[in-house]
C-alpha cells in the first residue's frame, strides 16, 4: 500500500509533467502564429521576446522536473502559459494587419510602379509621334 | 545630327526612365532564389571579441562568453541550444559525420530568432569541483550558467599527460524545431570551449 507521501509525490509528477506539456503545446500555437505574423512582416520583435521568456521559464520547469521539484516545476510551467497568454491573437491580428499592409505595398511598389513604367513609355510615344510629324518629315539636321 | 540620331537619344533616355519608374516592382519581382539554408551559431569572449576564451578554468569564479545564434533559413526558426558538459573520453558532437553528443543536455535554452537576423546570449558560467590528492582526477560537482544550478555528478576528469590538463568541454548543440516531424532535431551545428581545471 502507498503511503501518503508516496501519493502526494505521484501526484506531484502527474500534475508537473501534465502542466509542462500544456506550456509546451501553449509555445508552439503561439510559435506558429508568431511566425506567421513575421513571415507577413509585421512588426514581431515583442512577441519574440515574450516568446524567448516563455520559452526559458519552460527550460527550467524541465530542470526542476528532473530535479524532482515538482512544485517549482509547475510553477515555472505556470509562469511560462501565463506569459504567452494572448499573444496567439495578438500575432494573429498582427498577421492580418500586416497582410493588408502587404497587399498595399504590393500594390504600389510592383503594379504601381510597372503602370507607371507603362505610362512613360506610351507618353514616349505620343511625344514621339508629334516630334516626328514636326519634324520627322524634314530629313535634315536639326540644330 | 540629324533627326534619326536625336531619335536614338530619344528612345534610349525613355527606355533608362521606364527602367527607373519600374525598379521598385522588378526588384520585387526579379529576386534571385537563395540556394544556402543555414544556422550560424558561435561564442564570443568576454570583451565580445573571438579572443580572450577562458582556458585555465579555476572553481567557483565566473567567466563571460557570448553565445550567437544567426539565422539564414528563410523563416522565423525556434531552436533548443542544449548545454552539455563533458570529460576527454565522453562523447562530443561530431562535425564529420554531423553527429550530437549522446549526452543528455544539462540545459536547453529557448531561441526564438527570425530569418536574416542574430540573438546573441550573453553566458556567465562557473564551475565547482574538487581535486582529491588520493585519486589524482578533477570530481566535478556543478556548472553554474546564468545563475541556473546544474548537476556534474559522477564527471571525472584525469590528467592528460599529452595535453598537460584537466580537460572539461562546455559545448552547445543547435537544435531546431521542425513542424513536419513536430519535434526538435539537432541542427548539426555545435560549438564549444575546452577548459583546462586547475588545481
Amino acid at each position: 500500500m502507498l503511503g501518503l507521501t508516496e501519493i502526494t509525490a505521484a501526484t506531484g509528477l502527474t500534475e508537473a509533467s501534465s502542466a509542462i506539456d500544456e506550456a509546451e503545446k501553449r509555445i508552439l500555437v503561439c510559435y506558429k502564429a508568431v511566425a506567421e505574423a513575421d513571415r507577413v512582416g509585421a512588426n514581431t520583435t515583442e512577441l519574440l521576446a515574450a516568446l524567448d521568456e516563455a520559452g526559458n521559464l519552460s527550460s527550467k520547469a524541465h530542470l526542476a522536473y528532473e530535479k524532482g521539484d515538482f512544485d517549482s516545476a509547475q510553477e515555472f510551467a505556470r509562469l511560462s502559459q501565463e506569459r504567452l497568454e494572448g499573444l496567439d491573437v495578438e500575432a494573429d491580428a498582427l498577421a492580418k494587419s500586416g497582410g493588408q499592409q502587404r497587399s498595399l505595398d504590393f500594390i504600389i511598389n510592383v503594379v504601381g510602379s510597372l503602370v507607371g513604367a507603362v505610362v512613360v513609355v506610351i507618353g514616349g510615344v505620343v511625344v514621339w509621334v508629334f516630334l516626328n510629324r514636326k519634324y520627322g518629315g524634314e530629313e535634315g539636321s536639326v540644330s | 545630327m540629324s533627326f534619326r540620331e536625336y531619335g536614338v537619344v530619344f528612345w534610349v533616355g525613355v527606355g533608362v526612365l521606364a527602367l527607373l519608374v519600374a525598379s521598385p516592382g522588378l526588384s520585387r519581382l526579379l529576386v534571385w532564389p537563395q540556394t544556402e539554408f543555414f544556422t550560424e551559431l558561435w561564442i564570443l569572449g568576454p570583451n565580445h571579441m573571438a579572443e580572450g576564451y577562458p582556458y585555465n578554468v579555476s572553481r567557483y569564479e565566473n567567466y563571460n562568453i557570448f553565445l550567437g545564434v544567426g539565422n539564414r533559413l528563410g523563416h522565423l526558426a525556434y531552436y533548443s541550444i542544449a548545454v552539455k558538459f563533458r570529460n576527454q573520453t565522453q562523447p562530443a558532437a561530431d562535425t564529420f559525420n554531423r553527429t550530437f553528443s549522446s549526452l543528455p543536455a544539462l540545459y536547453n535554452v529557448s531561441a526564438f530568432v527570425p530569418d536574416e537576423q542574430v540573438l546573441e546570449l550573453p553566458l556567465t558560467f562557473s564551475l565547482n569541483y574538487s581535486y582529491p590528492d588520493a585519486l589524482s582526477r578533477i570530481e566535478f560537482y556543478s556548472l553554474t550558467l546564468n545563475g541556473v544550478f546544474l548537476d556534474l555528478a559522477n564527471c571525472t576528469a584525469t590528467w592528460d599527460s599529452g595535453r598537460s590538463e584537466f580537460m572539461g568541454n562546455l559545448f552547445f548543440e543547435a537544435w531546431i524545431y521542425n513542424a513536419t516531424m513536430g519535434g526538435f532535431q539537432y541542427h548539426e551545428r555545435f560549438v564549444g570551449l575546452r577548459f583546462n581545471m586547475t588545481i
